[in-house]
């Protein structure tokens, strides 16, 4: 018989590569091992292991989403902060006392609200992992017709962990065009699109060019509009879709010189409720992705439900509906997220 | 060792690598093998692995289950080379796909062990740099933590909690929701 072997002979550096491997979407794991005894705590909430542990990872998880409740008492919404993850760090409750703000963005950590208050718009971008509020300067816009995106503003950031550096807030409005649309954007290298109203035109801003230019949809599309953005992995735009009872994929064409552009690159049909449930085809409709996870989010007249696009694996998020756009958040949340005490007994040592 | 005979057999027998576990036993693999382990190949590369490789902290126990990891992935490893040129056939992918799902079967299995050979298995993938095995070795640690109070992986390895009251009591208050 082996003599009975402890965790601690492992030298630190294994203990390390065993940590490392705890799962980032189940952040909890993480807080409940830095209580294990003081040698995990130092090493858990120790800035190097914290940066190891997201370029481990690389992209960081989905906690949760974002979408405006709507009241049943006035024509107001309220934000509202959904965890798909359980335990989740984030407390329910935190916009309370927020009637009339609604979730306009969300990327890089942070999530663009706007505050309507008779002719005046606010913005307040917020960071879900330490709750502050940045309220920003009112903006030269026109009540109701703009559409607006939040991102980080640093150049060559690899967005691990950028929440609280400097940020853009990219706003487009005042054109011919009807930009109400709530749909999320979609941020490619430099660009920013976004799909407005009437009929799912696409607007393109180019950050580095301060330019816009605009690119029509797929024909399908032109008339009843219904796209969801979404980055392609090849750094292309993307549209997810749905056609009747099938989820349509199409990317754009990445070379300017080639004109239409639109390649249908996967369709992924329904029709037998597998693997998303619905009682009415036109009742499924694609509200959201998550930007470097390639997830989709579905809501149909069943209930609400995420897919992966590789391995076509379904999550029901719950029975709700009613969400025409959902703003997902992914971030990491280390144990020095999570504490103030645990950094400072890290140092103490 | 393989004795001298044909050319086909001389050229096989260059190959051949032997490993000496700490108790002194003899293993003998193919070069394919043993470069798995990024220390083996450097010995290799710097020519010093003639009459053996001794390895004073492997065990021939664990040795023999390492050489058991590598061997079979190394011939995955082969096997991926040889199909990358045709990867557009649908019949080589279907192959591959299959081998993946084998190569995957074999890693639960080979992971099929207790706590000592566990820790065995991760000194010697650290000691060997054998990615692979220390990644999987070590997953299967992580995993073993995942949904687990501090109390009950405390006791799982045996590790003494020398965080006061008072400091574990601060952190369990500002980090609830962790343990709802």
């Amino acid at each position: 018989m082996a003599p009975p072997r402890t965790l601690p002979e492992l030298m630190a550096e294994l203990i390390e590569e065993i940590l490392i491997r705890l799962p980032p979407d189940d952040p909890a794991c993480l807080v409940r091992a830095s209580l294990v005894c003081k040698p995990w705590c130092r090493l858990l909430s120790a800035p190097s292991f914290c940066r190891r542990y997201r370029a481990f990872h690389r992209a960081p998880p989905l906690l949760g989403f974002l979408h405006n409740n709507h009241l049943n008492t006035s024509i107001s919404y309220m934000p509202r902060f959904v965890p798909t993850i359980k335990p989740c760090p984030f407390p329910k409750q935190a916009f309370d006392d927020c009637t009339g703000w609604s979730v306009r963005d969300c990327r890089h950590g942070r999530v663009l609200l706007d505050i309507i208050l008779v002719n005046v718009v606010n913005f307040v971008v917020w960071d879900p992992v330490t709750d502050e509020r940045h309220r920003l300067p009112e903006p030269p816009v026109r009540l109701g017709a703009y559409n607006a995106a939040v991102l980080c503003a640093v150049r060559g950031c690899d967005h691990l962990d950028c929440r609280g550096g400097p940020f853009f807030v990219v706003m487009v409005g005042g054109l011919r065009y009807y930009i109400a649309s709530r749909k999320s954007s979609v941020l490619i290298r430099d660009d920013v699109y976004f799909a407005i109203m009437q009929r799912d035109t696409i607007l393109k801003y180019n950050l580095g060019k301060n330019c816009l230019s605009t690119i029509c949809p797929p024909e399908e599309y032109k008339i009843s509009g219904g796209i969801a953005l979404m980055p392609m992995e090849d750094g292309s735009l993307g549209i997810a879709s749905v056609v009747g009872s099938k989820l349509c994929l199409w990317s754009r064409n990445a070379d300017p010189g080639v004109d239409s552009g639109w390649v249908q690159f996967r369709v992924i049909e329904l029709k037998h409720k597998t693997p998303i449930p619905f009682k009415h085809s036109f009742c499924i409709n694609v509200v959201g992705f998550a930007e470097g996870l390639g997830i989709i989010f579905v809501t149909t007249d069943v209930g609400a439900f995420t897919m992966e696009l590789k391995s076509c694996q379904v999550k029901k998020l719950g029975k709700r509906y009613e969400w025409n756009n959902v703003y997902p958040f992914m971030s990491f949340y280390t144990p020095d997220c999570a504490s103030s005490i645990l950094p400072s007994l890290a140092e103490a040592h | 060792m393989a004795s001298a005979g044909s050319g086909d057999e001389k050229a096989a027998a260059a190959a051949m690598i032997t490993l000496i576990s700490s108790d002194n036993e003899k293993f003998e693999v193919t070069e394919a093998t043993a470069t798995l382990s990024q220390t083996i190949r450097h010995m290799i590369e710097d020519g010093c692995t003639d009459g053996g490789v001794p390895l004073p902290n492997v065990t021939s126990k664990i040795l023999a289950r390492v050489i058991e990891y590598c061997k079979k992935h190394a011939t995955a490893a082969a096997g991926e080379e040889g199909s990358s040129s045709s990867f557009s056939d649908a019949a080589f992918l279907e192959v591959d796909r299959a081998f993946l799902e084998e190569l995957e079967e074999f890693d639960d299995a080979f992971l099929e062990v207790d706590r000592a050979t566990l820790f065995d298995l991760i000194l010697a993938a650290n000691y060997l740099d054998i990615k692979g095995l220390l990644n999987l070795t070590c997953q299967k640690v992580a995993d073993s933590v995942k949904g687990k109070t501090p109390e009950q992986i405390r006791e799982m390895y045996n590790i003494v909690n020398d965080l006061t009251p008072e400091e574990e009591a601060e952190i369990r208050r500002e980090t609830q929701w962790a343990f709802e």
